[in-house]
């Protein structure tokens, strides 16, 4: 079962949001599909509002309330790193079948604690996940999330975004394009608009260290 | 900068199997804290990690410790 809404809204975002709040469920649990796209017309006239389809996806159910032992170390870890780091904190935990997210929120330098380029919250999923495994018994297989206020949602939009115009741009020039330097998980957010898209293809080269997408026209 | 280190210990001894052999030194300057990372011979590959990553990481979060107190901070692991 599952339950679809309609919203409008004067673009898609804050279309979208209000049947969040109307559902009353997170961002990431929706799907979102986008009936009407909203445009401002001129000076108010010929406005069209935004409509989009919303349905809540079917949730990683949670084994049981609360939290395993994993989780329980994670939490305790982060908040001893962060301690450290900055004078107010508060960490909220959501488990999930497969992933232990923990989410930092209402801190005073959410710069330092995301990083260049989510670096720090990188850094600290690493190390969080080492201590949490260690000598526990249960959670063992759950990956660890670390996020800063919504960060990780914002940029993954982003980087849609970005491949979104990379995937115009070379549609209209009929000349490849390659993409900057985007991180694994990131490259996995660009796979997945790239595979929506038709009349492309893409390759992906290694430039050192790191991994690069290039996009061509097919 | 006491701060820093009680960080270093705490995530060192969280990783190692001999937390009571976790020694840190640290070598204050004027701009820039070295700090001396000591553990027992069988643990240093838990506190440097596969391709380095675990002494990386480590390295990432002391930076950003010591940026909020306007230091640089040099993590060096004693063999």
């Amino acid at each position: 079962m599952s339950i679809e809404l309609e919203k409008e809204g004067k673009t898609v975002s804050e279309a979208t949001i209000s049947a969040c709040e109307e559902l009353g469920v997170a961002r990431d649990d929706i799907e979102v599909e986008v009936l009407q796209k909203g445009s401002k017309g001129v000076l108010g006239i010929g406005s069209k509002n935004a409509i989009v389809k919303v349905k809540v996806k079917a949730k990683e159910k949670a084994k049981e309330k609360g939290s395993s032992e994993k989780g329980q170390k994670a939490k305790e870890a982060l908040e001893t790193l962060l301690s450290h780091l900055v004078s107010t904190q508060n960490v909220n935990i959501v488990e999930s079948d497969r992933r232990i997210k923990l989410e930092i929120k209402e801190t005073e330098d959410k710069g330092l604690l995301i990083g260049k380029g989510g670096e720090m919250i990188r850094a600290l999923e690493y190390i969080v996940g080492k201590i949490s495994s260690r000598n526990c018994s249960d959670g063992r297989e759950k990956r660890i999330s670390i996020d800063v206020d919504g960060y990780k949602n914002r940029r993954e939009s982003g980087v849609s975004r970005k491949v979104v115009d990379a995937i115009k741009r070379v549609k209209k020039t009929n000349e490849p394009y390659t993409l900057e330097r985007l991180s694994s998980y990131e490259r996995r957010i660009a796979y997945i608009t790239i595979k929506n898209e038709s009349g492309i293809k893409y390759d992906t080269v290694i430039d050192g260290n790191h991994k690069k997408i290039i996009i061509s026209p097919s | 900068m006491d701060r820093l280190k009680e960080l270093v210990v705490f995530i060192a001894q969280s990783l190692v199997d001999n937390p009571e052999q976790v020694e840190v030194t640290e070598i204050a300057g004027e701009q820039t804290a070295v700090l001396e990372l000591k553990v027992a011979q069988e643990d240093l590959g838990k506190i440097i990690g596969k391709q380095g990553r675990t002494a990386k990481a480590t390295r990432t979060i002391l930076s950003a410790a010591a940026a909020k107190i306007k230091k640089r901070a040099v993590l060096e692991i004693l063999e």
